[in-house]
């Protein structure tokens, strides 16, 4: 078979062989996964399995070419699977779900593959892959795009910088009263329709008042003003009631519902006279243009243009009433999707009103789409390169290129692709060499991990005691060692809180996927202790006949003690990013994907800047 | 449209607009690149191609079976792919309807020498591509100069028409009475007034035209010496200092001039491409001309001025004096492009009105890359050694390897480095198709073996 031979070609007999028994994990059926998936059949790698929790949606298939027109709403893994069947020579296993998930995915499951290409499209799922290769030791081929930009990245667990160990960046927050009395741009406005006004509308769970108390605390209300801060607490109230048109489905009553978000509200606002001592002061919605609404349904508009205010109001009380019927046969929980036209356009409308009311400039339903969905720009062109980086380099790392092997995991490359073909710097792609783990990596530096498996039958019995016993025995622990559930901070034990050392695991809710945290409190004469470890715990029924429970092979080294100060304080930074991060609250504008872009941008430069020189040496000019 | 909604995000709807019109040719036998590349231009949106058939079957691996029948299903429109066996001898091939030609992994060196040789104006440009083992290149050959209309550059650096102020700019900036403001007054002015008036004052003691490092200083001399010593502190202040630079920028538009120069040579000696597409932007570039000619060679103002800190009511009076300055200026650049060429701007086959707004709004990212000499299968001609490596393999013109292991990486076949360069020629046709973002002038040569890439010119 002529493929058979070339492929031999490629990498040798012997390394083929290794190749055909190779287990490949692709995490992503989307623009790179298809892409990805392409170019490792056709490399003959021997089992490929694939793992995408989401269906097939018409704007993927500019770029994802496994799939048809026919194909939408269909599970992306399986679909991409069906469609290379005919060109397959490897055993592929399609997974619909969430890489996240641990019941479906155990540790263990990840444990199978001897390499892990990441093809994610967004962050938190690419953190977790990550912390996974880390437990595991195994190599993950992380790699992104937006636009014309992406990048591939191979992690070598212990020896190159991980995922974490650069910070990324996190999603932008803005002051409350910004959003709720004094935008100033239109991304105020959006934010203000989308994470506020529409889940108070339409998501009959989100009870204002609740809300308010629970987020009182540490609110950043972006003001001092108590006039202002005591207007949006009632502003708050009175849109329960407005809730209640909406859940009643009182269509004659929309009007008082635009009257109250576009008039009165406006009018309170404007009360308050401190805020408008040097800003523009918002001009209500002029209220002819309410009572103007026919009935008829709205002529078809053009989402690319900007509308009229008129036309603004007219839609937005088409697609209210559209949204009110949804309500009953959706359980009055309707959420906010960009891929979902009537909630495009209900925050569309409703933020450009309020645009309007405020001056700032309003914008077409399709860049508003852009910025409240957070779409990353994305094409066929950039999948495909960087799919062909990333798949090439990991025949170097699991050194299947016998030819060219790598003498340190340092040695191999990270390549960064743009559009830009800039002669003076020369840069296509960007191919900085990996570097090793940064010492203040909280997920691969700041902590040893590994993964400790025991037999169903010996967890059913394992007391707290008995486990922390092992552990000292087997890292030669002096004494007094502090016990971590990491899932949420929570203490199992230390040297004056020994409660829970006689239950089970089982009792103290440590299940199969929990990370137990270790920690050595007692420094020796140098001011040293080991370094914390992670462990994450594996109920399995695969250990070796006559073992119930294995602990990793590790060394842990030797460190010097943090004061319980510093490691307080550090705690605190990573607390106050991991709630950035994470709370769902109006000011957080919540991404699609990563931007990973920062930083590339920096590494180029900072790469242009070393390589200028050498690489103008490059440029022959012969004209 | 909602399938092409995240790639629209790059170059627009007037850009999808131009690719879905595309008509491409390719020349190239079934092999894996050639499979990439148009497998990659189909989903972005073109649908008519000609495929002229070099014959070699490719041992590489393919994933379709039958090409055509393959990539129906990855654009909207049915794909219209022409095949024909490609006569070497055939001279009279009607080369200029084509939008781009790409040629792949060509062995026939006579004939593509001859072809990339030929000096008649309507031919369009050329993308060779070669790959083996894990090098490939691209090299793209103009025969005439390409015009980039939206360059999309990463930093803009913003212009607030200092230069040549008009009579609502300087009246608005003459409505504040610095001296009877209060501090706090002071303080809510937006940094282009500060500026403005700065100029002002140095202009009155007598120097014309202040370096960047003496404005800094002059700013310092009259705000804090002259109208608020408390002032130092303030963000407007502050942002002053940091743009103060832009008071006396005088923009250069070298490469709008080059362009604008070089299409009216070509206008005169009307050797040049004719398409809707060509023929469109010659006479927007040519009515650009004129504009700059009847304007002093101004630029048109950009209407979108940066933030500032500032009372919002006067930075909005600010913003609509720009906005409403561009809008006139359209208004002027449209008559011209009227008056000049009448026929076209009757023309209903494009929304020309829109197409003059993008052309005029984007006018300070016109580029123009003009065409160069061939020198490929000069002995000198390619230096880089990879580069005339894959000459000398492409057209077996002997080989002598730098080393064993680049020997090695060249008898290779790698799919990995057809999908790279599959991806990296169909992003140059698009953006040769588009007019948008800067071609590689002219090659590109890719190294798998280390993951590196250089461009150059030959
Ligand atoms: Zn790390």
């Amino acid at each position: 078979m002529a493929r058979q031979s070339n492929i031999v070609r490629i990498v040798g007999n012997d390394s083929y062989e290794k190749l055909r028994s190779t287990k490949c994990l692709l995490v992503g059926a989307g623009g790179i996964g298809s892409e990805l998936l392409k170019d490792l059949i056709l490399m003959e790698f021997g089992e490929i399995h694939i793992v995408d929790l989401d269906t097939i949606d018409l704007s993927n298939l500019n770029r994802q070419f496994l799939f048809r027109q026919r194909d939408i709403k269909q599970p992306k893994s399986t679909t991409a699977v069906k469609a290379v069947q005919h060109f397959n020579n490897s055993k592929l296993v399609p997974y619909q779900g969430n890489i996240m998930d641990s019941t479906q995915f155990p540790l263990h499951w990840f444990g199978q593959f001897d390499v892990i290409f990441n093809a994610l499209d967004n962050l938190a799922a690419r953190r977790y892959v990550n912390k996974m290769s880390q437990f595991l030791s195994t190599p993950l081929l992380e790699s992104g795009t937006a636009g014309f930009d992406g990048y591939i990245q191979p992690i070598i667990p212990g020896k190159t910088e991980c995922f974490d160990c650069t910070k990324k960046e996190t999603p932008k927050t803005f002051p409350v009263c910004t959003i709720r009395s004094t935008p100033s741009q239109p991304i105020h406005c959006i934010v203000w329709a989308k994470n506020f006004l529409f889940n108070q509308l339409f998501n009959a769970e989100t009870n204002p008042n609740l809300n308010e108390e629970d987020e009182e605390e540490n609110k950043d209300w972006g003001t001092t003003d108590l006039d202002e801060i005591n207007r949006i607490r009632q502003e708050t109230n009175e849109l329960q009631e407005l809730q209640n048109i909406v859940v009643s489905q009182q269509e004659n009553r929309i009007h008082e519902i635009i009257e109250k978000l576009f008039v009165h509200d406006i009018n309170k606002l404007l009360l308050i006279e401190n805020l408008w001592k040097t800003r523009t002061e918002p001009t209500p919605l002029d209220i002819t243009n309410i009572q103007n609404v026919s009935d008829e349904p709205s002529k078809k508009l053009n989402l690319s243009e900007i509308w009229t205010i008129n036309d603004q109001v007219q839609q937005l009380v088409h697609v209210t009433k559209k949204l009110m019927k949804r309500m009953p046969k959706e359980q009055n929980h309707i959420e906010f999707d960009k891929d979902d036209q009537d909630t495009l356009e209900f925050v569309a409308t409703t933020a450009n009103i309020r645009s309007h009311i405020f001056n700032i400039p309003i914008k077409s339903v399709f860049d508003i789409k852009q910025i409240a969905g957070n779409i990353i720009p994305a094409i066929a062109t950039t999948n495909a390169i960087v799919a062909g980086l990333s798949s090439l380099i990991s025949l170097r790392v699991l050194n299947l290129l016998k030819y060219a092997p790598i003498k340190s995991p340092t040695d191999l490359n990270m390549a960064f692709t743009a559009k830009a073909s800039n002669l003076s710097t020369n840069r296509y792609l960007s191919n900085p060499k990996l570097a090793p783990s940064s010492c203040n990596c909280p997920v691969c530096s700041k902590v040893v991990r590994g993964v400790v498996s025991v037999s169903s039958t010996k967890y059913a019995s394992l007391t707290l005691q008995n486990l922390v016993d092992l552990i000292k025995d087997k890292y030669e622990y002096t004494d007094e060692i502090s016990v971590l559930d990491t899932k949420n901070q929570r203490l199992l034990a230390d040297f004056d809180f020994d409660d829970l050392l006689n239950k089970t695991l089982n009792d103290i809710n440590l299940t199969d996927g929990t990370v137990i945290m270790f920690t050595d409190e007692d420094e020796d004469e140098n001011g040293l202790c080991h370094k914390p470890l992670e462990l994450y715990l594996d109920i399995t029924e695969t250990l070796p006949t006559g073992l119930d429970i294995r602990l990793p092979e590790l060394e842990i080294p030797l460190v010097k003690a943090i004061t319980s100060e510093e490691a307080t304080a550090e705690e605190e930074e990573e607390l106050s990013v991991e709630k950035n991060l994470t709370e769902e609250n109006i000011i957080v504008l919540d991404e699609e994907e990563p931007s990973t872009k920062k930083r590339k941008i920096e590494l180029e430069d900072e790469q242009a800047a070393k390589k200028t020189k050498s690489e103008v040496e490059d440029v022959i000019e012969l004209d | 449209m909602e399938r092409y909604d995240r790639q629209l995000r790059l170059w627009g709807s007037h850009g999808q607009k131009w690719i879905n019109k595309a008509n491409i040719c390719i020349v190239a036998s079934q092999c894996a690149l050639f499979q990439e590349i148009l497998k990659n231009l189909t989903l972005t949106g073109v649908s008519k191609f000609t495929w002229l058939h070099t014959g070699e079957i490719d041992h590489d691996p393919l994933f379709y079976k039958d090409l055509a029948k393959g990539l129906t299903n990855l654009n909207t429109t049915v794909v219209d792919i022409r095949a024909q066996n490609i006569d070497y001898s055939d001279s009279a091939f009607d080369w200029k309807e084509y939008t781009t030609m790409v040629v792949v992994n060509a062995n026939n060196k006579q004939w593509l020498e001859n072809i990339l040789k030929r000096t008649d104006a309507e031919m369009p440009p050329i993308i060779c591509t070669y790959t083996k083992g894990l090098f490939g290149y691209s090299y793209t050959k103009l025969f005439v100069p390409h015009f980039v209309l939206e360059s999309h550059p990463e930093h803009k650096i913003p212009d607030l028409g200092f230069q040549a102020p008009w009579p609502e700019l300087s009246s608005f900036m003459s409505s504040f009475d610095i001296s009877l403001l209060s501090s706090l007054q002071l303080s809510q002015l937006p940094y282009a007034v500060l500026l403005y008036k700065m100029l002002q004052y140095v202009k009155d003691q007598g120097v014309e035209a202040p370096s960047n490092r003496d404005i800094k200083a002059a700013l310092n001399d009259y705000y804090l010496g002259e109208v608020n010593s408390d002032g130092f502190n303030d963000l407007n202040y502050l942002q002053a200092q940091q743009h103060s630079h832009l008071s006396t920028r005088k923009q250069t538009f070298d490469d709008l001039e080059d362009a604008i120069s070089c299409n009216n040579k070509l206008l005169q000696s009307n050797s040049r491409r004719h398409s809707l597409m060509d023929d469109t932007f010659s006479c927007l570039l040519c009515s650009l001309g004129i504009y700059l000619d009847e304007n002093d060679r101004n630029l048109p103002i950009d209407p979108n001025i940066p933030d500032m800190e500032s009372d919002s009511t006067i930075y909005h009076k600010l913003k609509l004096i720009y906005q409403n300055k561009w809008q006139e200026d359209l208004r002027k650049f449209e008559n011209i492009v009227a008056a000049n060429f009448p026929a076209l701007y009757r023309d209903t086959n494009l929304d020309i009105k829109g197409a003059i707004r993008l052309f005029f709004l984007h006018s300070r990212e016109i580029k123009c890359i003009n065409p160069n000499e061939i020198r490929l299968f000069e002995n000198d001609g390619v230096s880089h050694p990879i580069f005339r490596q894959l000459i000398n393999s492409q057209f077996e013109m002997g080989r002598s390897f730098e080393s064993e292991l680049i020997e090695r990486a060249f008898k290779l076949t790698s799919y990995p480095t057809e999908s790279y360069m599959g991806g990296l020629v169909a992003q140059e046709t698009i953006k040769l198709i588009t007019h948008q973002f800067e071609p590689i002038d002219n090659a590109f040569i890719y190294d798998g073996l280390t993951n590196n890439a250089v461009t150059l010119k030959v």
